[in-house]
């Protein structure tokens, strides 16, 4: 079997684009956005606090789509989160929702 | 000088708490691949191309649908939009580093390299890159492993909610943006771009919730930024 008769063609060129545009998304940042020196302190700001403010968007959905035992479980992780590590905050509040899933 | 092979190794060892969270998100990715009709080398490709969940879902949902390849390709521009402010966000830290050394980094930064990056660039070891490939590496690795097994054998799971697999990732995220909570006014951060996001979300529609909030939290840090203590000459830089 030749390479070519592995990939449908579409499928190919989808492929190989999507992760041409995803390079560039992940190269611009850097390489666009953050060329301007010395850098001033607000734009600063702005870079320091991307990981909150992107990632929290990201949460988003299921809040506006969830009922109470997805919040329930969202706001256990929040607080396994100040005292537990990492793992034991995603697992445990996700397996008390799936506990909780199973009753109601 | 601190031994790169030892901050590789630290790297190695944040990274394996992640795994355990990104096996059963990479199994999903994989199954639903063969599942909208792709062969498994198209899967296992796109894997070692994108190492980008969300927009691999989004390209695996969008696929089957006959549409252009340019729609599909603005749509996983869209989604992988904030790898631009990942991007200028960890670059900085990382530098001074040689082109193809910040190349290879960037190529490989996704959600967790950043947190955990990030993180690590404000404690007083700093980031290293030997310290960031370490982490990512695994995290590369774990993904292609983990698309390859769901793609190969499929996840047979009839009701993924049972199992709490529509809230992993979500959790995820948010222990993630917890991790940040003693950075300057991170909760204001947290509820500005939740509020946009949810805004945004509801009235307009996915993935514009992600880009107009983290835009939003952005732009209230900057506003809430203190002058530098010490301005160095001039005053409005």
């Amino acid at each position: 079997m030749k390479m070519a008769d592995l990939f449908d063609p579409f499928l190919l060129q989808l492929i190989i684009v999507g992760a041409i545009v995803t390079l560039v998304n992940r190269l611009a940042g850097h390489y666009i956005l953050a060329r301007f020196e010395p850098i001033n302190y607000r734009i600063e700001a702005s870079l320091e606090a991307v990981p909150v403010a992107v990632m929290t968007t990201l949460v988003i959905p299921v809040v506006v789509n969830g009922g109470w035992l997805e919040w329930l479980c969202l706001l256990i992780a929040m607080v396994l989160c100040l005292f537990t590590p990492f793992v034991v905050a995603v697992f445990g509040a996700v397996g008390l929702l799936v506990l909780l899933r199973s009753v109601f | 000088m601190i031994s790169t092979n030892s901050e590789f190794v630290a790297g190695l060892k944040v990274s394996l708490p992640f795994i355990l969270s990104v096996f059963p998100f990479g199994m999903v990715v994989g199954t639903l691949g063969v599942n909208s009709g792709a062969g498994f080398p198209d899967v296992l490709l796109q894997s070692l191309l994108f190492f980008a969940g969300a927009s691999q879902t989004v390209m695996w949902e969008l696929y089957p649908q006959g549409l252009s390849l340019w729609v599909i390709a603005i749509a996983i521009f869209a989604v992988n939009f904030r790898l631009v402010l990942y991007s200028a966000a960890i670059g900085r830290r990382l530098e001074p580093l040689p082109k193809s050394k910040m190349l290879a980094a960037l190529f490989l930064l996704q959600d967790i390299s950043l947190a955990v990056g990030m993180q690590r660039a404000d404690s007083p070891a700093g980031l290293s890159w030997h310290f960031y490939m370490g982490l990512s590496l695994v995290l590369y690795v774990t993904w292609i492993t983990s698309v390859a097994l769901g793609a190969g054998f499929g996840v047979f799971i009839t009701d993924p909610q049972m199992i709490g697999l529509d809230m992993l990732v979500p959790v995820y995220f948010l222990c993630l943006v917890m991790g940040f909570r003693a950075k300057p006014n991170a909760a204001i951060i947290f509820m500005t771009s939740a509020g946009v996001a949810a805004a945004f979300f509801v009235f307009v529609g996915s993935p514009y919730h992600i880009g107009a909030g983290g835009v939003a939290g952005m732009l209230v840090a900057a506003m809430l930024a203190n002058p530098p203590q010490q301005p160095v000459g001039n005053e409005n830089g």
